[in-house]
C-alpha cells in the first residue's frame, strides 16, 4: 500500500515540501479527499472550509516554491476546534446559543498560526461550551471514535481527536479545562498535551472557567506536538494570565536519552475501578522508561480522591459567571417571541443551552450564593490549594509523574448520558494538572485487547514543558505505538 | 418558582415536573458527591483562585485602536442606529 499525503505527520510533510516533491495544494486536496471518504463516518467537523483552504494553499505554494518558508508548519492543513475564535468563520462551541456566531476577530493562537502560514480545514465538534467528556454534549453532532465507530471519541475535544486520528488533518488545537485535550487524545490513540496554564494565550478562547482553561495541540505524534506548542506558545497582552517567560524551542527536548531523569508514580492513582488492562499498559511503559535509564519511584499525592469533588464546583462556579454574557441582546441566540427583557433573558438562555450547560450552571450559581459560598466554593478553593502543595511536595523528589490518561478505554455511545457523574468521573485522572495549573500530556499506549487505544499520561513541573515532551519522544520511539493507526 | 420554570423547560417538550424532579435527583447525587470535600480540614489554608501566581498586570497608557462599531454590531440579533436593539425596559 502506499502511503496517502493525508497520512503524513505535519513534520514527514514538512520535508517533503521543503524537497519539493510534494505541494501543499495536493496535501490539502488529500485532506479533502479523505474528509469526503471519512467524514460521513467520524462526523468530527462542524464546519469545513474548503475553498478558502485550497486556495491558501495555492498562495503558499508560490512561496515554497521560492524556498521561502514562514514556519515548519507552512502549508499545512490543521483543524481548529469551534471555541476558538476565527475571524468570519463561524465559532459555535457546539451550542444553539452561539450558532449563527461570527467572530469580528482571531483568537491569538489562531492569529499566530495563521502568521505561521497554516491551513484551517474547518472547526471541530466539541461538548457545548466544552462541558463534557463525550463529545455528545454538542447541540449539532455526535462525533464517532474512528477506532470504534460505536464508541465515542471522548471530549470535550472530541472533535479534534478524531479529525487526527482519522487523518482528517494533520494536527488539530484543542482547549484544556479538566482533560478535555488530554482525555479524547487518549481515546482517540493521539498525542494531546496541555500546556502549563499562562503558557498559550487564552484571548479568543470562548472561556468556560478562566482559570482552569489552557489551550493545546492533538497531533499524530510527540514531534508535531512540539512543532504546534513552538507556534502557539508566548507572551500575549491580550491575555493578562499570560506568562512573560522568554520562549523555549521545544524541539530541542525531543531526544531519546531519558538517563538522570526520576519518574514519580502516584499510589492514590492505581485504584479501584481501573481497567487491569490499562494498569498493566500503564507499568509496561514505566518499565520502558526503566530500560532507558530512568529512575522510578513511588509518591504519594495524597488529595488525588478530591480532585473531581473540587473541580466540579470551581469550574462550574466560574462558569456560571462566564456564560452570564450569553443574553441574547449583544450577540448569539435570541428567542423570537418575547414580551419584554426580562422575558428576552430568559427564553434566550432556556432555548439555547443545552442541559449540561443549564445543569453546571445551575450548580455553579448554588456554589456562590451567599449562604453557600464559603461551604461550597471557598472549601473548593482551600482544597485546591491543598492539591498545589501535593504536586509542590512530589515535585521535590521527582522530575514528572506518570498515570493513566483515563481509568477506561472509550466507552460506548449514551453510556453515560444519563448519569452525569459518572460521565465527570472519567476526568478523575485529569482534572489534577487543571487544578494545579502544571503542563501534562497523553501519549497512545497499546491498545486494549478490545483494540481500542490507551493512553498514558505525564505531568511536570510549572513550564516543564520541555522534560514532558523528552519523556514522551524517548517512549514513543522506543514503543513505536503511535504508529498504530484506526482501520477506516 | 415561575421563572425559574420558564427558564428550565426551554426547548424540551417533556413535562415541567419531569425535567425538575430528574435535574433535582441529578443536582442532589452530584451534591451529595461534592460533599466529601468536607472531610478534609481546611482550617487556614488559603483559598486559591489562580494556581500559577500572577501579579496586576499594568500595560503602558496608550491608545490602541480597538474593535470598529460596525464589527461589534454584526452579531447583534437586532441593532438600529448603532446601538443594540431589546425590547422596551420602561413601561
Amino acid at each position: 500500500m502506499t502511503m496517502k499525503l493525508y497520512q503524513l505527520t505535519i513534520h514527514q510533510a514538512h520535508q517533503l515540501l521543503r524537497k519539493k516533491e510534494i505541494t501543499s495544494l495536493e496535501l490539502v486536496k488529500s485532506v479533502f479527499e479523505r474528509i469526503d471518504q471519512t467524514e460521513p463516518k467520524i462526523s468530527a467537523y462542524n464546519e469545513l472550509r474548503k475553498e478558502a483552504a485550497l486556495k491558501e494553499s495555492e498562495q503558499f505554494d508560490r512561496k515554497i516554491k521560492e524556498g521561502k518558508f514562514k514556519s515548519p508548519l507552512t502549508g499545512i492543513p490543521l483543524g481548529l476546534k469551534d471555541n476558538i475564535c476565527s475571524a468570519g468563520v463561524r465559532t459555535t462551541c457546539s451550542s444553539k446559543i452561539l450558532g449563527d456566531f461570527i467572530p469580528p476577530y482571531d483568537a491569538t493562537v489562531v492569529k499566530k498560526l495563521k502568521e505561521s502560514e497554516t491551513i484551517f480545514v474547518g472547526k471541530t465538534n466539541m461538548d457545548e461550551f466544552a462541558m463534557g467528556s463525550s463529545t455528545e454534549n454538542s447541540a449539532f453532532k455526535k462525533t464517532r471514535n474512528p477506532w470504534d465507530l460505536e464508541r465515542i471519541p471522548g471530549g470535550s475535544s472530541g472533535g479534534s481527536a478524531a479529525a487526527v486520528a482519522a487523518d482528517e488533518c494533520l494536527g488539530a488545537l484543542g482547549s484544556d479545562t479538566g482533560g478535555s485535550i488530554r482525555q479524547p487524545a487518549a481515546l482517540c490513540g493521539v498525542v494531546g498535551l496541555k500546556p502549563t496554564y499562562g503558557l498559550v494565550s487564552r484571548f479568543g478562547l470562548v472561556a468556560f472557567a478562566s482559570s482552569l482553561d489552557q489551550i493545546g495541540p492533538l497531533a499524530k505524534d510527540v514531534t508535531d506536538a512540539a512543532l504546534l506548542l513552538n507556534e502557539i506558545s508566548g507572551h500575549d497582552p491580550m491575555d493578562s494570565t499570560s506568562s512573560l517567560r522568554p520562549s523555549e524551542d521545544y524541539l530541542k527536548a525531543l531526544r531519546p536519552e531519558v538517563k538522570g531523569l526520576k519518574i514519580g508514580i502516584p499510589k492514590e492513582y492505581l485504584i479501584k475501578g481501573i481497567d487491569p488492562e490499562i494498569e498493566k499498559s500503564v507499568m509496561s511503559a514505566v518499565n520502558l522508561w526503566k530500560g532507558l535509564g530512568a529512575e522510578v519511584v513511588e509518591i504519594s499525592l495524597p488529595h488525588t480522591p478530591y480532585a473531581v469533588a473540587t473541580y466540579y464546583i470551581l469550574a462550574t462556579a466560574e462558569a456560571s459567571s462566564n456564560l452570564e454574557r450569553y443574553d441574547g441582546v449583544r450577540f448569539g441566540y435570541r428567542s423570537s417571541e418575547v414580551k419584554n427583557l426580562n422575558d428576552l433573558y430568559e427564553k434566550s438562555r432556556a432555548e439555547g443551552f443545552g442541559p449540561e450547560v443549564k445543569r453546571r450552571i445551575m450548580l455553579g450559581t448554588y456554589a456562590l450564593s451567599s449562604g453557600y459560598y464559603d461551604a461550597y466554593y471557598k472549601k473548593a478553593q482551600q482544597v485546591r490549594t491543598l492539591f498545589i502543595k501535593d504536586f509542590t511536595d512530589a515535585f521535590k523528589k521527582v522530575d514528572a509523574i506518570v498515570t493513566p490518561t483515563t481509568p477506561t478505554p472509550a466507552f460506548r455511545l449514551g453510556e453515560k448520558v444519563q448519569d452525569p457523574l459518572q460521565m465527570y468521573l472519567s476526568d478523575i485522572f485529569t482534572i489534577s494538572a487543571n487544578l494545579a495549573g502544571i503542563p501534562a500530556i497523553s501519549v497512545p499506549c497499546g491498545l486494549s485487547s478490545t483494540g481500542l487505544p490507551i493512553g498514558i499520561q505525564i505531568m511536570g513541573r510549572y513550564f516543564g514543558e520541555s522534560t514532558l515532551l523528552n519523556l514522551a519522544y524517548a517512549y514513543e520511539q522506543a514503543s513505536g505505538f503511535h504508529n498504530q493507526k484506526p482501520n477506516l | 418558582m415561575k421563572k425559574l420554570d420558564s427558564r428550565l423547560h426551554g426547548n424540551d417538550r417533556k413535562p415541567l415536573f419531569q425535567i425538575k424532579e430528574k435535574l433535582a435527583s441529578q443536582l442532589e447525587q452530584i451534591l451529595n458527591y461534592v460533599n466529601q470535600l468536607n472531610e478534609l480540614d481546611t482550617k487556614g489554608v488559603e483559598p486559591t483562585s489562580h494556581a500559577v501566581l500572577t501579579e496586576n498586570v499594568f500595560r503602558e497608557d496608550r491608545l490602541f485602536p480597538s474593535l470598529p462599531v460596525e464589527a461589534a454590531l454584526q452579531n447583534a440579533p437586532q441593532q438600529e442606529k448603532g446601538f443594540f436593539k431589546v425590547p422596551k425596559v420602561i413601561e
